[in-house]
């Protein structure tokens, strides 16, 4: 008690480099915990591109593969699974929902998906959230289409536009299906996952394009919408499903089963798993930017090092004379010791409170930019685990100083240098 | 010249046979056959620079202890006893006043005088037992001539007349047996000097501690009980006293 308040007394009368100390500290602290914090939302977030979704089934590939045509509409399907076998397994009875994906067509760069309006309902992510309307609502006819919010943003698409959907996925498309025009009925608000460049149609608008292009080439006479309505359209294979189960506990008996469909090579992906392999395959970048955020804490603790120490040397006679009042040497050590000890922990503390006020703040912006939902939740275990390490650290660089003031106190005795 | 030779339950001070060196292979700073001083005794000691000044009063402050020889102050073997235990023994008995720079430079004046308060159960508990603390401190700062707003100014706004009374005030603080002053008036000017020693002298008197005195001032001699020489007391003699 009495050598901290002497810490105390000393610090607040050495009061600016003090503060600018902490202040560094604190900084450097908000930095590598605010890095750390958005890390693992990141990493959640990416876990929680799609939630809620047991399984994805595609024709046979690597998980890896599936996910990335089938979520993040990348690359193209090796091969289409067929309705048949989608049918058959979405009567399965531990299969409590299913929801078809075709995939192949695009509209100025941007994913044409053909899907059943369950999707909306089904889809989920985050954790648990729905997809919500911005404007409009889901589509019900052929020719109704459903914008992720980055197409009618960057499109400049507002409810009922038209839209020509191209054949293939490249932005420039020679062949298109001009003959059948889609009508915006609907803007999904902005989610942060691949939803947002996704145009989503329904499984018989993607049928309805392709009529008469069974034998690759553009039809010689194109059928008029009103003719496309009356139709049964019904594809013969779709890109991908995602199934929701009755139970979890039935989930890996079923992926078994699919991965062993008889009638055609399948392969059955557990998302968060496989995101989890994904995410890992990227995680270099993340530990780059954990470790620069480490270092910069270093260089922020060194500076209270060279604070404390270059100022040693004037204390020395303050050392003299706690000496002779009947200071320990011991008690010299903790008096510096406990001064790095409690720039640190006043550093850190103030850090703690920059975070939450930059997450605060920042809340907003980076959902609305990013869709990343940053939680303002207490500290997690991780984060104490951060600043237990930094003050240890401090604790560690402090004894250089302590321990040179001890060999000085040992030293000088009551000798009073100047 | 030698003081007296007192029984040791009456000295305050007994050294006998003591050599000191600081290193190994450095040579003596101090080889002292035999110091005694009184308890209540007030004791001038003379002594150039190199004269072993500084190492004799580290000695009896505990802050060493002797290769040789035997030290007791109050009664207490300090050449027997540990580092932590002299330590807790100065912070008890032994009041210490510097040439200069007495001071902690961010406490305030009183907190300066209350330190030994801080580092000494027993001090604190005397301080108690004549009353409050901080109303004890003030009466002393009061009888050396520093009442008023001073106790509570800062102790780097004091000149230099003013810091060695606080530093007195403090040493003097809860009555240790034994108050150590080193040169404490050579920054002072000769009013001022005289005025200062008779001062530390009556509350010497006035607690009954035994007070041994450094200074190269000859003229301050006559106020004392008993006056050595250092070069003469310590064979040890001309060598460098500092390491």
């Amino acid at each position: 008690m009495t050598i901290l308040s002497l810490t105390l007394r000393s610090l607040l009368n050495r009061r600016y480099t003090a503060l600018l100390t902490i202040v560094a500290i604190a900084l450097s602290t908000a930095l590598l915990l605010g890095v750390e914090r958005l890390r693992v939302e990141a990493r959640a977030g990416f876990a929680h591109t799609i939630s809620g979704t047991d399984l994805v089934v595609g024709a046979r590939s690597g998980q890896v593969q599936l996910l990335l045509y089938a979520i993040f509409r990348l690359g193209n399907p090796t091969s289409n699974m067929r309705w048949d076998s989608y049918r058959d397994i979405a009567r399965h009875p531990a299969v409590a929902w299913s929801v078809p994906l075709m995939l192949g067509d695009a509209h100025r760069g941007f994913r044409v998906l053909g899907t059943t309006p369950e999707y909306f309902t089904h889809y989920r992510y985050g954790r648990g959230r729905t997809l919500e309307f911005a404007a409009g609502r889901p589509f019900a006819d052929v020719f109704d289409a459903v914008l992720g919010a980055d197409v009618a943003r960057q499109l400049g698409y507002a409810l009922g536009h038209d839209l020509v959907i191209s054949h293939g996925t490249g932005a420039v498309s020679f062949v298109q299906h001009d003959a059948l025009p889609f009508r915006v009925v609907g803007i999904l608000a902005q989610t942060g996952t691949p939803v947002d460049r996704t145009i989503h149609v329904g499984l018989a608008g993607i049928e309805a394009v392709h009529l008469g292009w069974e034998g690759g080439a553009a039809p010689r006479h194109a059928p008029t919408a009103a003719a496309v309505r009356a139709m049964e359209l019904t594809p013969q294979a779709i890109s991908a499903a995602l199934l929701g189960l009755e139970s979890r506990l039935a989930l890996f008996g079923l992926q078994r089963e699919i991965q062993d469909y008889a009638r055609e090579p399948l392969t059955a992906v557990i998302p968060g798993v496989a995101l989890q392999e994904l995410w890992d395959l990227m995680g270099v970048a993340e530990r780059a930017l954990l470790a620069i955020s480490a270092c910069v804490v270093g260089v922020g603790l060194l500076g209270m090092l060279t604070a404390i120490l270059s100022g040693l040397n004037e204390r020395r006679r303050e050392m003299a004379i706690l000496r002779a009042v009947g200071a320990r040497p011991l008690q010299v050590f903790a008096l510096l010791m406990s001064e790095a000890l409690l720039l640190a922990l006043l550093g850190t503390t103030l850090g703690v409170l920059l975070l939450y006020g930059a997450l605060w703040l920042g809340r907003p912006l980076i959902e609305a930019q990013w869709g990343l939902y940053l939680a303002i939740g207490p500290l997690a275990l991780r984060e104490w685990a951060v600043l237990a390490l930094i003050l240890g650290t401090a604790t560690l660089m402090g004894a250089v100083p302590g321990y040179r003031a001890y060999r000085y106190s040992l030293a000088d005795g009551l000798t009073v240098r100047v | 010249m030698t003081g007296g030779t007192l029984p040791a339950a009456h000295a305050a001070i007994q050294l006998a046979e003591v050599q000191f060196r600081w290193q190994a292979r450095t040579p003596l700073v101090v080889d002292i056959p035999q110091l005694a001083v009184a308890a209540g005794e007030r004791l001038f000691l003379r002594g150039p620079s190199g004269s072993g000044k500084s190492t004799l009063l580290a000695l009896l402050g505990g802050v060493v202890t002797p290769q040789h020889g035997t030290v007791e102050v109050l009664g207490q073997p300090l050449h027997r006893l540990g580092g932590a235990r002299r330590d807790a023994f100065r912070a008890d008995y032994i009041g210490y006043i510097f040439q200069m720079f007495n001071l902690i430079p961010y406490l305030s004046v009183l907190d300066n005088v209350l330190l030994p308060c801080r580092f000494s159960r027993r001090r604190a508990e005397r301080v108690a037992a004549r009353g409050d603390a901080h109303a004890e401190a003030r009466r002393l700062l009061e009888r050396l001539g520093l009442g008023g707003a001073l106790p509570a100014r800062a102790a780097t706004e004091l000149s230099v007349g003013q810091q060695q009374r606080v530093a007195a005030a403090r040493a003097l603080l809860g009555g240790p047996e034994l108050i150590i002053a080193d040169e404490p008036t050579s920054a002072l000017d000769a009013d001022h000097r005289a005025a200062f020693v008779e001062l530390l002298l009556a509350e010497c008197a006035a607690l009954g501690s035994t007070l041994v005195f450094v200074s190269h001032d000859r003229a301050l001699e006559p106020l004392f009980h008993r006056a050595l020489c250092l070069t003469e007391l310590n064979r040890a003699g001309t060598a460098a006293a500092q390491p």
